[in-house]
């Protein structure tokens, strides 16, 4: 449909369909970029180190270890002081850490009913400079609280 | 004229409108849709460029634990891969008891450090020459010393993950276990 003088031509552009392509891309963007916010909510004061995997984000438990703390689902359960965990232990268990990923376990299987795929699995964040000194016995910890398997943050080279 | 190709009307009961142009009952409303396509595609750029600047993934561990259940038996042609991390050098050997001691050894190296970094990429030529040697090994066991940080971890498991020959991809030992030594305590 156009009109117009001799040498005019007024040429309506239908944008409705790029509208809806440019919504569609929008929402999934938004929904994939707050599934990643939810992550690695903690990761502004670690920096990951990068890795050439091309394993897709899944969601777990996520114990992030920082310079000062150690976090469990964003709430701090234990202090790093001088490198070290400062949080009271029984032989190598820390008892503030074993203590929460043993209720967010029975939190989870009350919820699926049962064990599901990634009940035995920790999302670990932590620097990449932080001492397998710091990172052993928070794994150990949670492997006895029932977290054989890890999957280590890292970002995508 | 309209923006959605036909037009949109509406009666709104007559009198010119800063939509349109109208007949005696008939509006036809022209949305100006420009301002919107802008916004939507400035957020669209900026939501792009930030999810290609950092994309987190993830690579997978595990720790040994104690099992009362009997493993499975083990095969002729797979080992377990065994590295210990020294603070200036890595320590490789592999195991498997129905593999004669002679062609264990053979995989026995020592990779010192060069330039003050860990060979990453001897280690990888060799971890791969165990997968030709073992075809069915998959699994690859870390033993970091006090000194070894996260990042040499991650490093370790990307060279041990795949071998890349010819543009094709060959999964090397994409199993990783970290375990730690237990120290001795000295007798009193």
């Amino acid at each position: 449909m156009s009109s117009g003088g001799a040498n005019e031509y007024d040429v309506p552009l239908n944008l409705v369909a790029l509208i809806d392509v440019l919504t569609n891309l929008l929402f999934f963007l938004m929904v994939g970029f707050v599934a990643q916010e939810v992550q690695v909510k903690n990761a502004d004061r670690i920096q990951l180190p990068t890795s050439s995997t091309k394993a897709e984000i899944e969601l777990s438990v996520a114990v992030a270890i920082t310079a000062d703390e150690i976090l469990i689902d964003h709430v701090p359960v234990a202090r790093v002081v001088n490198g070290q965990i400062d949080a009271p232990k029984e032989g190598e268990k820390i008892v503030p850490i074993y203590d929460r990923l043993n209720t967010l376990r029975a939190a989870r299987q009350a919820e699926t009913a049962g064990l599901s795929k990634d009940d035995d699995v920790v999302f670990l964040l932590a620097d990449k400079t932080a001492p397998f000194t710091l990172l052993a016995p928070v794994m150990k910890t949670a492997a006895m609280a029932g977290y054989p398997n890890f999957r280590f943050a890292v970002v995508k080279e | 004229m309209s923006a959605f190709g036909g037009s949109a009307k509406r009666a709104f009961g007559g009198g010119s409108s800063v939509f349109g142009s109208e007949g005696s009952d008939d509006i036809s409303v022209d949305l100006n849709l420009t301002p919107l396509m802008d916004v939507m595609s400035n957020i669209l750029f900026f939501l792009m460029a930030s999810f290609g600047a950092a994309v987190i993934s993830f690579v997978a561990v595990s720790v040994p634990v104690q099992s009362d259940s009997p493993g499975a038996p083990p095969k002729a042609d797979s080992v377990m891969v065994n590295l210990r991390v020294m603070p200036d050098e890595y320590r490789l050997s592999i195991s498997n008891e129905l593999v004669e001691q002679e062609r264990l050894d053979a995989h026995r190296k020592v990779l010192p450090k060069v330039n003050g970094k860990y060979d990453n990429e001897k280690l990888k030529a060799l971890l791969y020459q165990i997968k030709l040697d073992f075809p069915a090994s998959d699994t690859l066991m870390i033993v970091p010393s006090e000194t070894t940080v996260y990042e040499e971890i991650i490093r370790i498991m990307d060279a041990a993950r795949e071998h890349t020959e010819g543009g094709k991809r060959i999964r090397v030992l994409p199993k990783v276990v970290v375990a730690d030594l237990v120290k001795a305590e000295p007798a009193e």
